[in-house]
């Protein structure tokens, strides 16, 4: 468990800020990596499917922030993701997921 | 989402368009399509959840547009005072479905010995017919009958697709072995159905009966091949027409070289021979041509199911054909149907009256000498089709005011035995005919 635990933080230890660190499930990610079960499943994190550059399927996200041609903005647990590109259009939005189509340039986690 | 299913496409104005998306999402309700306008969303909801917006409509205080409607309810709901049209869609839905209960069509494959309609008149005895009902029909039944009725049926299959019937047989084959069937048709041996073959009082196959190989020509045997029985000739021997060329019988001897017995069987063997054929064939100068100087023409009529119905002629009514005449009838029948398996009863008949005149005509010298060139180079095709090889052609064509003859002598090297039982030969030998 620790060797797990050490193992996802030396992972993410050059990328994360000192504040994303606290929020983001270190323990429960090596909860789940040590059960060899999915770790959304644990850590409640969003999962995202992406079909080329041109579909977008988000599962686990809480709500839709913003929605422009541009930029949509999803708030999702821990953190929020902003998909910036053109002709943006949200081909589905349901309880468990949203399908987002256009041309996608960039993918942003806040 | 089901494929088939009542949408509805609105346009959702106000100021909390995407508080109002996230509490469709909250409360279960899905959004498809969602396109963002100036100031609003355009959106496509299912009918069924779109009276669950209400309450969210209050809260968010947007309006909803509809724009547009989609899906059977709405469709039906359109067309409702066109109620006629549905009932007449149901009443044609329900006439096809009747329609496709019973057979519109019976095909025929692979027949050649027997005609169409003679395999239709074994079934119609069957009480298989257009018109009959599928359910009615037993299949592994037609296969039996039609092989017990004829002989030569060797495999059958019986099929339905859509309304059409499909029966295909396999008649018996014709195999080449060393005994020429009387008219030379090569190395052919005929294949029956055993059973089915006609039998002695003895119950015995008239096949199994012994029997020699005798010679149908006069010739020089050029091979000679012994399968079954006792060789008479030999290879280079001159044999005339009627010797024996193998003896269907066996001799069986004792230790000290006695005969011991004699076993009869049916002779089998590949025996070739070089012999001379006679080939002549007169023809006629003056032939008969059709002359087509008239006007044709045309009626049309329709059939449904076993009744004909034609319209009338406008030459019927005004008398233009007289008796008399001579007429080339073309009739083309055009059966109705939705599917390359499902027929309809229904068919389209159309006939043509082509009337002629016979006119006397001769042939031109030319035109004489290539129909016989044709005829011969034909016959010559056809002997080398059984196996004949052909040695020498000397036939000459020469033409005449009355007409051409062809005449000359083809050697020929091919198969020259055929079977001839010994219980009919040696009656013959008594009566002296042989």
């Amino acid at each position: 468990m620790k060797q797990h635990k050490k193992f996802v933080q030396n992972q993410v230890q050059t990328h994360f800020s000192q504040k994303e660190k606290k929020k983001y499930p270190f323990l429960k990610i090596a909860l789940a990596t040590f059960l060899q079960v999915p770790d959304e499943t644990l850590a409640a994190l969003p999962v995202f499917y992406g079909v080329g550059r041109h579909r977008l399927r988000v599962e686990n996200y809480s709500s839709v922030q913003s929605y422009q041609e541009e930029k949509i903005v999803l708030l999702c647990p821990k953190m929020v993701v902003t998909i910036v590109g053109k002709k943006l259009q949200i081909t589905c939005i349901n309880e468990d997921e949203v399908v987002i189509e256009g041309v996608i340039r960039k993918i942003e986690y806040q | 989402m089901p494929v088939i299913s009542n949408r509805v496409q609105c346009l959702v104005t106000g100021e909390q368009t995407l508080r109002f998306v996230n509490l469709c999402r909250n409360n279960g309700i899905e959004l498809r399509h969602l396109i963002r306008k100036e100031n609003a969303i355009q959106m496509e909801i299912d009918a069924k959840n779109f009276k669950k917006l209400r309450p969210l409509v209050r809260k968010t205080h947007v309006k909803i547009h509809i724009l547009d409607r989609q899906g059977p309810a709405f469709f039906f709901y359109r067309h409702r005072r066109r109620w006629w049209f549905l009932i007449g869609a149901a009443v044609c839905t329900g006439i096809i479905y009747v329609m496709s209960l019973f057979i519109w069509q019976i095909d025929i494959d692979g027949n050649s010995k027997y005609t169409d309609e003679l395999i239709l008149q074994a079934l119609a005895q069957m009480n298989v017919k257009t018109g009959c009902q599928k359910s009615e029909i037993d299949l592994p039944r037609i296969e039996e009958e039609l092989r017990i009725m004829y002989n030569e049926i060797t495999w059958v299959s019986a099929s339905i697709t859509g309304t059409k019937l499909q029966i295909e047989l396999r008649e018996g084959d014709l195999k080449i072995s060393g005994s020429s069937g009387g008219d030379q048709t090569g190395n052919v041996k005929r294949v029956e159905n055993q059973e089915d073959s006609p039998k002695t009082q003895n119950g015995e196959s008239e096949t199994d009966l012994p029997a020699n190989l005798v010679t149908a020509e006069d010739a020089l045997i050029t091979n000679l091949v012994v399968r079954r029985g006792t060789a008479a000739v030999r290879y280079g021997d001159e044999v005339k027409k009627g010797d024996v060329l193998i003896e269907g019988k066996v001799y069986i001897y004792n230790e000290d070289e006695t005969l011991k017995k004699v076993d009869y069987l049916t002779a089998d063997g590949d025996i070739e021979g070089r012999y001379q054929q006679n080939y002549e064939k007169n023809y006629q100068r003056e032939h008969v041509v059709r002359d087509y100087d008239g006007k044709s023409w045309k009626t049309y009529g329709f059939e449904i199911g076993d009744k004909n119905f034609q319209l009338p002629s406008w030459q019927n009514f005004f008398g233009q054909n007289s008796d008399g005449d001579l007429t080339e009838i073309w009739f083309w029948k055009k059966k109705f149907r939705l599917t390359p398996t499902f027929y309809l009863p229904f068919s389209l008949l159309y006939t043509e009256y082509v009337p002629y005149k016979n006119v006397m005509e001769d042939y031109t010298d030319e035109e004489l000498k290539q129909i016989a060139e044709k005829e011969l180079q034909k016959y010559l095709h056809e002997l080398e089709k059984k196996g004949v090889q052909i040695i020498s052609n000397s036939v000459t064509i020469s033409l005449d005011a009355g007409g051409g003859h062809a005449k000359g002598v083809l050697t020929l090297n091919g198969p020259i035995g055929k079977e001839v039982p010994i219980r009919s030969q040696q009656m013959a030998w008594n009566t002296g005919e042989f």
